[in-house]
């Protein structure tokens, strides 16, 4: 089972994820353990596609809901949907592609969205820091990547400026 | 000047031990060199053409005594023995060895120095108004609201992987000397008619490639919201700027693309949903910044007696005279004047400064301008607080140090990058053609006759030395491996003897030229101002009114003949 970061913990992530970004599950996670068997998984992410096309069957399935976004994707097409998912990921192609950084501040900041918010994709352990103070409460990195990552979560002991994450808790 | 507390102290050293702990990591294999790039950028850290550069921030340009004594230090110790003020009042080093940056910032952490977000695609130094406190036509004092943004952007969570580097200018004076309007945000300081400070806010300005004149997306924007309206921009620059060409990947090409309009709605509308979860600034925030900048102990000066002295000092000693015309300011309190230093002494490449000069500048500081300088986008250093009645012993001072040609304003007061001999994005050396100019230039009489005159140099499109706003730009090009010049005329960033301040992209004069030309050319360009320049009485019709006026066919016409 593959393990994230949430909450300032390591633990095992009992998500899957249905039509996952290109490129992520060969490159940022270990391919055996990508997949929660599916009698242990406590909900799909899916992708905004997926959700579009699928809406009705995935609502009447009775399994709990996330979504994947990408730095461009309109949030005009799910706002009123935001309620029906438990986790948002946000998936980041390129660690200085810094897009998802605003999407997460403005799911929290705008749209109040109170669920888990996760970045994946290719992340440097060092933006873990930015991505708590932006609203994400979860991340997912190389599993080798993930103690250095969890322990820069403490790189700064002070902020300048006010965030939307600073009253959740740690990433 | 702004102190650091112990929050900035700590932030300061926490940065230095993060930046530590990613050099190790890049050492051992453990970050790649792509990984690295980003990383050692928004800590100053560039891979140069001959050895790294090292570019240390210099917040609004402010410095103090203390600081320049241990940059005269770090100059001799890790460098050269001289360093670089850039044309966003930045010091660059240009020959520090990679093992030594760790201790260079250390030392520099030690007074309050470093070269955080110096680089990379992040919220670079803010920069301001060198006269700032100090100008007589000072609508607000700019250094306030210069220390709260540097404060809200540095090591924002938000906007560390912009899609490109990222400049704010602020100004408060009537007279803007902070370049805002080729900035990716100016602010202009204002008051409303009830006295209520605010500021208007540009968008979208810049150089470079595709040189742009900022649009206005606010033309008063209350002080409280300052912080929430910059994130807002930022916001929507971060989510919709380009990020597939890094040469579109400005704001200024989103601002073009959408068109000011949807631009403007875009930021209303983001700005509406989260102006209420920023706390504003209150009065409270804005009188303790500005208490950073308190008023220095100024003396009583009976400003008419001095003003007779050095009347009659200028005529006794005509250097002296030229000098107070050309390299001294105005001040807001009677009896005070701001002093340039010329860094553009011929010879000189323009804008370096020795360990010693730095040392000397902290000397002339302390003793004549209550401890602090101001380095200037023009390159040069101002000491902004200087008693008239000293002026004649600080002028003495000054030209002992080889800091007094009187050429601020005139032709040889050139902007120049460092071009080819030191940058590796360079098309062509930029610091030859300067000498050059400069040499070929450097009869005072002659400077004086042309009067004010703005020419700058940039080794390539990056336009670093913003040529396309001089009134004459020079633009290194490559044509085939071989080193170009191309001419531009007619730009104007607030040129000094203008009658006119909007600010103008200057327009190319024709085909480029090799580097053995620039010097013909320019004199053609200056033979023919002079031709046609009107002259009334003690009236000079200045080089930028002569061009708008005659236009670019004459100059055309005798530059090519």
């Amino acid at each position: 089972m593959p393990k994230i970061i949430k909450n300032g913990d390591i633990v095992e992530d009992y998500w899957n994820y249905i039509d996952p970004p290109k490129g992520f599950v060969a490159a940022y996670t270990e391919k055996t353990a990508m997949q929660t068997p599916a009698q242990e998984a406590i909900g799909a992410i899916v992708s905004l596609d997926h959700w579009l096309s699928q809406r009705t069957q995935l609502l009447a399935s009775n399994t709990a809901l996330g979504i994947w976004l990408e730095g461009h994707s309109d949030l005009s097409l799910i706002i009123d949907d935001l309620p029906f998912f438990d986790v948002i990921a946000v998936y980041f192609p390129a660690f200085t592609d810094g897009r998802g950084f605003s999407l997460g501040s403005q799911l929290r900041e705008r749209y109040q969205f109170q669920g888990e918010l996760r970045a994946i994709g290719s992340l440097l352990p060092d933006q873990m820091y930015y991505l708590h103070r932006c609203g994400f409460n979860a991340a997912v990195t190389k599993p080798k990547d993930l103690q250095f990552a969890r322990e820069a979560l403490t790189d700064f002991s002070h902020n300048y400026q006010e965030a939307c994450g600073d009253d959740n808790p740690s990433l | 000047m702004y102190l650091y507390d112990k929050y900035d102290h700590k932030l300061v050293q926490e940065r230095v031990e993060q930046f530590e702990r990613q050099t190790e990591r890049f050492i051992t294999g453990d970050l790649t060199d792509e990984q690295f790039l980003p990383l050692r950028l928004q800590n100053g850290l560039y891979i140069q053409r001959h050895a790294p550069m090292l570019r240390i921030a210099v917040p609004y340009g402010m410095l103090r005594t203390e600081q320049l004594k241990k940059m005269a230090h770090i100059c001799r110790s890790y460098d050269k023995g001289y360093c670089h003020i850039t044309t966003r009042q930045n010091l660059q080093l240009n020959w520090p060895s990679i093992k030594d940056v760790p201790s260079i910032l250390s030392e520099l952490a030690h007074v309050e120095m470093h070269a955080i977000q110096t680089s990379g695609n992040c919220i670079r130094n803010i920069t301001s108004d060198p006269l700032a406190g100090v100008a007589p036509d000072e609508i607000v004092d700019s250094r306030p609201y210069c220390e709260i943004v540097r404060q809200w952007s540095t090591l924002h969570p938000e906007f560390a992987f912009l899609p490109r580097k990222f400049k704010i200018a602020i100004s408060g004076s009537t007279t803007d000397r902070a370049a805002t309007a080729f900035h990716d945000i100016g602010l202009q300081l204002i008051k409303d008619k009830n006295g209520a400070v605010g500021c208007k806010v540009l968008v979208g300005g810049g150089l470079g490639r595709t040189p742009i004149i900022a649009s206005t997306v606010c033309d008063f924007l209350p002080e409280q919201f300052l912080l929430s309206y910059l994130c807002a921009i930022l916001r929507v620059y971060n989510r919709l700027g380009r990020r597939d060409n890094k040469y579109k990947a400005r704001i200024k090409i989103l601002v073009k693309e959408m068109g000011i309009a949807d631009f403007s709605q875009a930021v209303e509308q983001e700005w509406q949903h989260i102006k209420d979860n920023y706390s504003p600034l209150t009065p409270k925030d804005i009188t303790q910044a500005q208490g950073y900048f308190s008023t220095p102990p100024y003396q009583q000066i009976n400003a008419s007696t001095t003003g007779e002295q050095l009347d009659h000092l200028a005529l006794k000693h005509p250097e002296f005279g030229r000098w107070l015309q050309r390299n001294v300011n105005h001040h807001k309190v009677p009896g005070y004047r701001a002093v340039t230093l010329s860094l553009k002494p011929t010879g000189n490449a323009p804008g370096d400064i020795s360990a010693e000069q730095l040392e000397t500048v902290a000397y002339l500081a302390e003793h004549f301008s209550f401890g602090e300088v101001r380095t200037t986008h023009q390159q040069n250093i101002v000491l902004a607080d200087v008693n008239s009645n000293e002026l004649f012993t600080f002028w003495q001072y000054a030209q002992s140090a080889g800091f007094a040609t009187p050429n601020i304003g005139t032709l040889t007061d050139i902007i120049c990058c460092p071009g080819g001999d030191f940058c590796a994005l360079a098309n062509a050396k930029s610091i030859p053609i300067a000498e050059k100019i400069q040499s070929t230039y450097d009869d005072i009489d002659y400077l004086y006759d042309l009067g004010d005159i703005s020419l700058n140099i940039s080794g390539c499109m990056n336009a670093c030395a913003h040529h396309h706003v001089a009134n004459i730009g020079i633009l290194g090009v490559d044509k085939k491996g071989k080193e170009f010049y191309q001419v531009t005329l007619g730009g104007n960033n607030n040129s000094r003897g203008a009658t006119n301040h909007k600010p103008a992209i200057g327009k190319v004069l024709g085909k480029a030229f090799p580097a053995n030309e620039i010097p013909n050319v320019i004199d053609c360009v200056l033979t023919t101002y002079l031709q046609h320049r009107i002259e009334e009485d003690a009236f000079l019709e200045s080089f930028l009114d002569t061009y708008k006026r005659i236009g670019m066919p004459t100059f055309k016409e005798n530059v090519y003949a």
